[in-house]
């Protein structure tokens, strides 16, 4: 891993905020939506960085603040500290962005386009060959004929182009196959451990934890934990799977009854046990009994994320 | 330098040339039939000095001129079409130009490139601005050929200025509806709203004309508001044809309007966020 002290984005209290409401005597007009909540975080040169939410938690707001798109309401925004507005233009010159549900010019050829593109950032192209080698769109035919697959390779392509040392990809790998997919993440690390800093927001939780070194969790526009992946992970709850020898009567109420065991479920004969941190009081009680087959895992991503995101899938059950 | 201009003269030039193409057709086919129609002109004349109205729905002027000349009748002819195709084509313009970009998304890709906004959308209208040059240019052309090959009398400059005064006031309209596209970032919104100032000026224009017999000063006031009312080709070609002078002072009005509106929207352009919510 090629990652520095330096720091590529400085994000600190960025509040974005949608619309204006007034108050007209007793009665509010009009909608403000606070999309970005005093978010911070960092990303540091020769990282990537995942940027998980659902829809709606303010991740494309915050990335389109970064670009300039959006007028923030505070806070600060820098890139190789440069400044997010005033010296858009030079940041500009080193940034290749992907945004989500891409969509490009489609009476263009992907030749045509990387040509285009190639007048306002320079290509690389060694690094080109390279990309073409790795996705195999053909780039002689009209964007328009292309599947979203292709279209998503294109797109793929023309941002990486001019081989930037910033990327801002948003959902990158949506529309790609699972074989594309992975060799987008190879290419993804490959650039990583040549000192490129990527930023990378996505929906796919076990995208994030193959190939992200550090995640940030945005909530209804908050940043709730900024983690390294295998911290966050190691910090996270553990699941500890056991297999009882025939005979043996687990005491489950006595399991439970350990302060940092969270559940306890029985699936196909194997008892699944929730715990968080320490889990040495957990297995003195379990290895009392003559075990057949024990495992013990660290969470998944995505069961972190659920964790994080509880009430919220919590009451979606219920509805 | 120019890579945007460059680009859409070569992706649009086919998409903005047609229309120009048949109007170029048209300038073709009035100069075929003048010689078959001057002496029926002569009488059509009589029956519209006779009859005010009918005078006024082929547009105000049209008695001024004189239709049985060449130049009157190809200037009633020309420039009533052209205005509505141009109509046509400048909504088009102000609505591909931005906000069809920012519906689909494409603007938020370019602009992550280090392309100063104002310079994009100033690259997109001089585009714009070339191709439709061909306009006054290529109808002037074909008819001054024409003219010349059939020895019609006709005062060539006098109909090209006429020619390069309208599309001067066309372009101003480009102008007014690229602003309207930097306001809304949206087609629908877009579309309305230059839609009701192009559309409406080129209404409060005609109907202006057809009331003037009715109230005069109604008809200033509906007119004096309307863009479509100053550089008209028919009244240019009336002025440089009858005294010889073209109207600078409207020429000054409409470059300052122009002008005025393309700094705000470049202006609007360069500063404003790009919001879709």
């Amino acid at each position: 891993m090629a990652t520095t002290d330096e720091t590529v984005l400085q994000v600190e209290n960025l509040t974005k905020i949608y619309g204006r409401e007034l108050q007209l005597g007793s009665r509010k007009v009009g909608r403000r939506i606070v999309a970005v909540d005093d978010a911070s975080f960092s990303v540091k040169k020769g990282e990537i960085f995942g940027f998980l939410g659902p829809n709606g938690a303010g991740k494309t707001t915050a990335i389109r603040s970064i670009l300039g798109y959006l007028t923030i309401k505070s806070g600060t925004i820098k890139i190789n500290g440069l400044d997010y507005q005033k010296d858009s233009l030079q940041i500009r010159q080193n940034i290749g962005y992907i945004p989500g549900d891409v969509t490009l010019y489609s009476n263009f050829t992907g030749k045509e386009l990387i040509n285009y593109f190639n007048k306002f950032r320079p290509t690389d192209v060694t690094f080109l060959k390279k990309l073409r080698k790795i996705f195999k769109v053909d780039l002689s035919l009209k964007i328009r004929s292309l599947s979203s697959g292709n279209r998503q390779q294109a797109a793929i392509i023309v941002a990486l182009a001019s081989n930037p040392n910033f990327l801002i990809l948003d959902e990158p790998s949506s529309g790609l196959d699972p074989l594309m997919a992975a060799r987008f993440h190879n290419l993804l690390r490959e650039m990583r451990n040549q000192g490129k800093t990527i930023f990378l927001s996505s929906h796919d939780l076990a995208e994030v934890q193959a190939i992200c070194d550090r995640v940030g969790i945005i909530r209804k526009g908050k940043i709730i934990v900024v983690e390294a992946v295998k911290e966050l992970r190691r910090k996270s709850m553990q699941r500890l799977n056991v297999e009882f020898m025939k005979g043996e009567t687990p005491n489950i109420d006595a399991i439970k009854a350990i302060p940092n065991v969270i559940s306890v479920e029985k699936m196909d004969g194997t008892f699944q046990i929730r715990v968080k941190e320490d889990v040495n009081n957990l297995l003195k009680l379990v290895t009392s009994q003559r075990i057949k087959r024990m495992t013990l895992e660290d969470s998944s991503l995505e069961e972190i994320f659920l964790e994080y995101y509880k009430d919220e899938f919590d009451r979606l059950k219920e509805e | 330098m120019l890579t945007i201009y460059k680009k859409q003269l070569q992706k649009t030039w086919l998409f903005w040339t047609v229309p120009i193409a048949l109007l170029v057709a048209m300038a073709l086919l009035l100069i075929w039939i003048w010689p078959d129609y001057e002496p029926i002109m002569k009488q059509f004349e009589t029956v519209l000095e006779d009859n005010p109205v009918f005078a006024a729905l082929l547009g105000e002027g049209t008695l001024d001129l004189g239709i049985s000349s060449f130049e009157g009748f190809a200037s009633v002819e020309m420039f009533m079409v052209a205005d509505i195709v141009f109509m046509a084509l400048i909504l088009l313009f102000g609505t591909m130009s931005i906000a069809r970009e920012a519906d689909s998304g494409t603007l938020d890709i370019i602009l992550s490139y280090p392309v100063p906004r104002w310079e994009f959308l100033l690259e997109k209208l001089l585009a714009f601005i070339t191709l439709t040059l061909s306009f006054p240019i290529l109808v002037w052309g074909v008819i001054h050929v024409g003219a010349v090959s059939l020895s019609v009398d006709f005062n060539s400059e006098a109909f090209l200025l006429a020619l390069l005064g309208k599309w001067i006031v066309y372009m101003v309209f480009a102008c007014i509806t690229l602003l309207c596209s930097v306001i809304f970032m949206e087609t629908t919104k877009t579309l309305s709203s230059a839609g009701l100032i192009v559309g409406g000026s080129w209404i409060f224009e005609r109907f202006g004309g057809l009331i003037r017999a009715a109230s005069e000063e109604t008809a200033d006031i509906l007119q004096g508001v309307s863009l479509f009312h100053y550089l008209d080709g028919g009244a240019v070609l009336n002025k440089l044809i009858n005294n010889g002078d073209f109207p600078v002072d409207e020429l000054i009005l409409i470059l300052t309007i122009g002008i005025a509106v393309l700094l705000a929207a470049l202006f609007l352009f360069q500063k404003r966020e790009f919001t879709y919510i």
